[in-house]
């Protein structure tokens, strides 16, 4: 809360003589970092350890670490649960258990090299609860309209952890302004037996989300933003579900992440925070920098959908489809030549035909087949 | 060397004396030392001047001194001294004090006594000359020395000038705050400078006999633009034995270019060798690779801990109530201490003779003024300032809603009451309060005030003896009000409150100068005050402990000359006591946080956690050459106050700790040597001076870590050592239509956190530059008058980029593109460069009008360069960016009017 205040406070602007631009980076390192995002939780499955390597800035995505070894001990019992490499740069447990609250674990990762990286003994803190996940249509702080989802969450009990972490799965669903009743095998035009109008797309959190009570008279949390979906992303043009998940993390853990956090939000300001590789809980043998964290945390989920007419009362207007769809007639003679030609720059499939106005109804692929955009596998939850 | 030849006693007769007899074939010489000898009367001469020619001359019937004339020729003078003779190279006053000094010895071993020495047409003809009297020849005693005291006026209004630069060949003195001055000067004919920055040096040319008074009026030099606003004077510098003072006037900056027409003290300090900041508009000062929180400000005697309006961009002194201010950067005084790099005075005017008087000035951001209020003659006055901003007029007319929504103001006031209650015995009240509010884009309202007043009382106890009492409260606090959201509106205070008590004795035995006193302050800190704001409100109020600290100190240092060689040494002994609070005791085993809590304290009450420690502060000074002067040394301070910050300048909401149990005070030790020499001439002055620098319990916060918030502080930082050292040089003109400074120096500041923990290193515990490291400083001042009204000047800044911390890669955690980075302060910001123009035309400007102002216009930034003021990061598309942000990117013009009445 008070941070936020101060990096909001920084953000000064001066009359209008100060000038931001754009500056070359050209201080790429030799030395990649080991990266290890370990995340446990009291919810009995596989879990799993990310584990990969720092890339140059302008390398877009992640360079997984394979060939680690990985396991986690719980202290109390003198247990140990193997990994094993799943994914390249994913381990998971060979086995499925749940961390227990109130029980101590360490992570243990050795690299190639057999170089050791071991965290921290963390102990898992007690859970809370999602109690409701609400959306209301607004205008952000950047002008922006769009549909703020917040959550309100409460303790469970008196010794809940009052430091809160969040991370969210978004679906949406995409529903094609025209339906394509025929796929176009190359030769002829034959009926579609899986519909293909309508997708859904997952996205996951890009965004640390923290939050701590420990400066409120209640361990609870009410109206705490943790998805604004801008208008303009046409995420909720038809249907839209977001299933959070709220960790109970530690206090130490919560400042791991929450200052973390405030390095990425850093922006424009007349007062600039230290920066640096913030130290996790991972220490190792050697001289080898190891970044990330191994989180060990209690969690709870929610999932909550949400329809674009709950919001037309307060003024939200459905967005449109993201490009301009319309039907071209082609007869019946020319679709042969007209679907195979390569010199179309853009595909199209086919709406209706062969008598739609006397030939087949054709429109720009995107307008008619959502897969540009999603899965057309319904998801197990999907409800309608 | 002059020698002399006298060594027969003559007794004197009483009769006429007259040659009789001619002389030949003998050398001057022969012919003198027998006119000694037939007349019985002394003839002083230098032997060297005359040649082995042989002279033929008759000289019968002829006076002495025409006779001695024919003897040595046109080119000499023959002086009468009682009924002795003296010959002189010199036409007009024929006497070097050097000269009449061993003319006295010679006749004291003589057991005569020897009385006056000129003659009463030469005086008056050198009074025609434009030479200035000093005392009574019939006066003149060899054994005493001469004296000259008075005072220094502005010619127009009278008014006193402290500060003002007095020196002879040999000695150099400055005026005090009402304008007093004493000096010894000479005997007979020498010259005297007298010179103020801002007003036009004079030199004057002296006859001395005895101890005198007089009043030297100076000229303000209002149609030349004082760009350089600290001449380090030389003279100045050769004079005491302290070392790494710096002067700057406020009279001298007025014409200088600065930015939205505000004068600054503060920035004007950073084109002094040695004085950096962390950049453009950066709250604060560093001195030697100092941290900002290093230095203590002194408005007045009253101490400011946030001497900046708007984070940085204005100093919190209004340049219309001040009159002059002083930096001490090395040897700092013992009356001084609880701060390790530097002590920078600010000092108004007293003047209890100055009639009714004002000035103000227009500029587009303040209006400001000050008046000087006398309320009965000579005895009681009262000054007033005031300062304020209607910057949120500006801010309303610019079309950007961001700006728009954006609220800032300022204001300042000072005010002072002197009353003499005798002339030994004089009391005064001075306050100060400077206030800050700006609300930032609608989202919080955040304000800050500095309070403080001071009563003190100068007492003349003894003829040698002087003494100061003063008392005094200084307060600092910041308020953030944030009510965006309902639920969590809450107000954040934190508070801090000085009390202080002084006493400072200066003693004066024989040759002695004797400083000593003591010093008590009390610091009350409220850390965290959090109170909800509104019903709505879940905010649960938070009141930390008040952390209470008492420091004292005794001091005592004494100054002394040994002929060629001037000696200053002090001891200064500070104590600091912290009152303990409940306390927690940490496992040893790991890094302090809150997980390794194993134990809490309670403590009883009266309960102190102490530390104490001497500071010795020694300076020495040998005179090499007549202009040449060496000095070394050697200075200890103790720092029981600390600056948090987590940020890479300072911020305002950074928060004052004092030590305790687990805070280690600051300490810091220095040493240096300077040379410093004048051209013969005067024209031009060298200094340089090197200096090294060590510290230790530097204070970082962790990194990451929050401080508003932070009930562990000693959990979120680290303390280490710290060093730097470097080389400052310098070069300036003093007189000539181009006057100016050009200044160089090379230093490095460095800071090493190690621990046996690897979360309390910083860059695994090896030295790495500190934020303030700046090894390549360049700064050039220079002004011109075209004519007595219109100027114009110049000012050239150059430094290398401060140090910043750089990514190198990028990695993803938690969904999040973060940024990898380099070690601590592993690459620069681009050098910073700037050029400043400025350009002053004066009113018709006639002596005695009782209105006068003038236009000064200035350009800040002139070639608009985008010196980087910060540097920050952004993911973009998975690509990590980098920008620039830099606040005075254009060209800044500003016109300012300044009147005076």
């Amino acid at each position: 809360m008070i941070k936020k205040t101060a990096n909001l406070l920084l953000v000064v602007l001066l009359i209008n003589v100060r000038c931001t631009e754009i500056i070359e980076l050209d201080s790429n390192s030799d030395s990649r970092a080991v990266v290890i995002e370990g995340l446990i939780t009291n919810e009995l499955k596989n879990q799993s350890i990310h584990v990969s390597y720092t890339t140059e800035l302008d390398t877009v995505g992640v360079q997984p670490a394979t060939g680690f070894s990985v396991k986690i001990e719980c202290i109390d019992d003198n247990t140990t649960f193997l990994f094993n490499e799943d994914t390249p740069g994913v381990y998971k447990s060979i086995i499925p258990f749940a961390g227990e609250v109130g029980k101590t674990y360490q992570l243990e990762v050795t690299d190639v090299d057999d170089i050791r990286f071991y965290s921290d003994l963390e102990t898992m803190p007690s859970p809370s609860k999602i109690d409701s996940i609400q959306g209301k249509f607004i205008k952000n702080d950047s002008d922006e309209l769009g549909v703020s989802i917040s959550t309100y969450s409460s303790s469970i009990s008196s010794n809940s952890s009052r430091y809160y972490l969040w991370k969210w799965n978004e679906t949406f669903e995409i529903v094609t302004p025209y339906l394509s009743r025929y796929r176009w095998t190359g030769e002829e035009a034959v009926l579609r037996d899986t519909g293909v109008s309508r997708c859904w797309k997952t996205e996951s959190s890009n965004l640390i989300l923290t939050k701590s009570a420990e400066s409120l008279t209640e361990n609870k949390i009410d109206d705490f933003q943790v998805r604004f979906v801008a208008t303009e992303e046409r995420a909720l043009r038809t249907r839209y579900s977001l299933n959070l998940f709220q960790y109970s993390i530690s206090k130490k853990t919560f400042d791991y992440w929450n200052a973390l956090g405030s390095f990425v939000n850093e922006n424009e300001s007349l007062v600039n925070i230290q920066l640096g590789n913030l130290e996790g809980n991972i220490s190792s043998d050697s001289e080898r920098i190891s970044l990330g964290y191994f989180t060990v945390a209690s969690v709870d989920s929610l999932r909550k959908f949400f329809d674009p007419s709950q919001f037309q009362p307060d003024g939200f207007v459905k967005p449109d489809y993201p490009i301009a769809c319309i039907v071209e007639v082609v007869p019946p003679r020319d679709l042969f030549p007209f679907m195979n030609a390569d010199q179309n720059s853009e595909k199209y499939v086919i709406h209706e035909g062969p008598d739609y106005s006397g030939g087949w109804a054709l429109v720009l692929q995107p307008c008619g087949d959502c897969r540009a955009f999603g899965t057309n596998l319904k998801p197990d939850f999907w409800i309608e | 060397m002059l020698l002399f030849f006298s060594s027969i006693v003559i007794l004197r007769g009483q009769e006429i004396k007259e040659l009789n007899g001619s002389y030949k074939d003998q050398t001057a010489l022969e012919i003198l030392e027998s006119i000694q000898t037939k007349l019985k009367i002394n003839i002083y001469f230098v032997p060297d001047w005359f040649d082995s020619k042989k002279l033929n001359l008759d000289l019968d019937g002829i006076p002495p001194e025409e006779a001695i004339q024919i003897i040595v020729g046109d080119q000499y003078t023959i002086v009468n001294v009682l009924e002795d003779f003296v010959i002189s190279k010199d036409p007009y006053y024929p006497v070097s004090s050097d000269f009449v000094k061993e003319t006295i010895d010679e006749i004291d071993d003589g057991e005569t006594k020897m009385l006056g020495f000129l003659f009463k047409e030469e005086v008056d003809k050198l009074k025609e000359s434009k030479t200035m009297v000093v005392g009574d020849q019939s006066l003149f005693d060899p054994s005493k020395k001469i004296n000259l005291s008075g005072k220094v006026l502005e010619i127009n209004n009278s008014e006193p000038l402290a500060g003002v630069l007095i020196y002879t060949s040999n000695n150099s003195t400055t005026t005090d705050e009402n304008g007093e001055f004493s000096i010894q000067v000479p005997f007979g004919k020498s010259t005297m400078s007298v010179q103020y920055l801002g007003m036009k040096s004079r030199v004057l040319n002296l006859l001395s006999f005895s101890s005198d008074k007089i009043s030297v009026y100076l000229e303000e030099d209002l149609t030349t633009l004082q760009e350089v606003v600290v001449t380090s004077n030389q003279s100045r510098k050769i004079e005491t034995s302290t070392m790494g003072v710096e002067l700057v006037s406020i009279k001298e900056i007025k014409t200088t270019p600065m930015v939205l027409g505000e004068n600054d003290i503060i920035r004007e300090m950073l084109s002094l060798p040695g004085v950096t900041s962390i950049g453009e508009g950066a709250i604060g000062f560093n001195v030697r690779g100092g941290g900002a929180d290093q230095n203590l400000v002194l408005l007045d005697n009253q101490p400011v801990y946030n001497p900046s309006h708007f984070f940085g961009f204005f100093s919190a002194f209004n340049d219309q109530y001040i009159g002059s201010s002083q930096l001490y950067k090395s040897s700092i005084p013992v009356k001084y201490g609880g701060r390790l790099s530097s002590v920078l005075t600010v000092s108004s005017e007293s003047d209890f003779d100055k009639e009714f008087s004002g000035s103000g000035s227009i500029t587009p951001v303040t209006l400001k003024g000050y008046v000087h209020l006398p309320i009965i003659d000579s005895l009681l006055f009262i000054d007033l300032g005031f300062r304020g901003t209607y910057s949120d007029w500006v801010l309303n007319s610019v079309k950007n809603q961001q700006i728009k929504d954006t609220d800032v103001s300022f204001y300042d006031v000072n005010a002072k009451i002197n009353y003499k209650i005798s002339d030994t015995n004089i009391v005064g009240f001075d306050f100060y309060r400077s206030g800050d509010s700006f609300n930032l884009l609608n989202d919080s309202l955040f304000t800050y005030s500095n309070t403080a007043f001071v009563f003190a009382d100068k007492i003349g106890i003894k003829d040698n003896l002087d003494g100061e009492f003063s008392f005094g409260v200084s307060n600092y606090n910041f308020e953030i009000l944030h009510d965006e959201n309902p639920s969590e509106a809450f107000k954040y205070r934190f508070m801090l409150n000085e009390i202080f008590l002084k006493t400072d004795f200066n003693l004066f035995i024989r040759d002695y100068a004797i400083n000593f006193g003591s010093e008590f302050k009390r610091y009350d800190v409220k850390p965290r005050r959090i109170f909800p704001v509104g019903d709505a409100s879940l905010i649960r109020p938070e009141r930390s402990e008040t952390e209470s600290g008492l420091e004292s100190a005794i001091y005592l240092s004494n100054s002394f000359d040994l002929n060629r060689l001037s000696f200053e040494a002090g001891l200064r002994l500070s104590f600091f006591g912290v009152s303990d609070s409940d306390s927690y005791i940490y496992d040893s085993e790991v890094p302090r946080s809150t997980s390794s809590i194993i134990d809490t304290v309670r403590v009883e009450n009266n309960s102190f956690m102490t530390y104490w420690g001497p500071e010795f502060r020694v300076s020495a000074k040998y005179q090499l050459f007549d202009r040449s002067v060496f000095k070394l040394s050697y200075n200890q301070s103790r720092q029981y106050i600390h600056l948090l910050s987590n940020t890479t300048s300072v911020a305002p909401t950074d928060i004052w700790k004092l030590s305790d149990e687990y805070i280690k005070p600051l300490y810091g030790k220095q040493i240096s040597a300077g040379y410093y020499r004048e051209t013969l001439n005067g024209y031009f002055e060298f200094s340089t001076e090197v200096f090294y620098k060590k510290s230790s319990n530097n204070l970082e916060v962790k990194l990451g870590e929050e401080i508003l918030n932070n009930e562990l502080v000693e959990a979120s930082t680290i303390q280490g050592e710290g060093k730097s050292y470097g080389i400052e040089l310098m070069l300036s003109k003093k007189y000539g239509d181009l006057t100016g400074r050009i200044n160089y120096t090379f230093s490095r500041s460095f800071l090493k956190m190690d621990s046996e923990f690897r979360s309390e290193q910083i860059n695994r515990g090896g030295f790495y530059p500190s934020n303030q490291d700046r090894p390549h400083v360049v700064s050039l001042d220079a002004k011109f008058a075209f004519t007595k009204r219109f100027s114009t000047s110049m000012k050239l800044s150059y430094q290398t980029g401060r140090p910043v911390t750089f990514p190198i890669g990028q990695y993803k955690l938690g969904g999040e593109n973060l940024i990898y980075y380099s070690d601590r302060n592993e690459f620069r910001i681009p050098d910073y460069f700037r050029i400043d123009l400025g350009f002053s035309l004066d009113g018709n400007y006639k002596r005695n009008k009782p209105f006068h102002g003038f236009w000064s216009f200035s350009v800040y930034n002139l070639l608009g360069r985008d010196n980087p003021y910060s540097i920050y990061f952004e993911e973009v598309n998975g690509r990590i960016k980098g920008y620039q942000l830099s606040i005075f990117a254009n060209p800044v013009p500003t016109l300012a009017y300044n009147f005076r009445f």
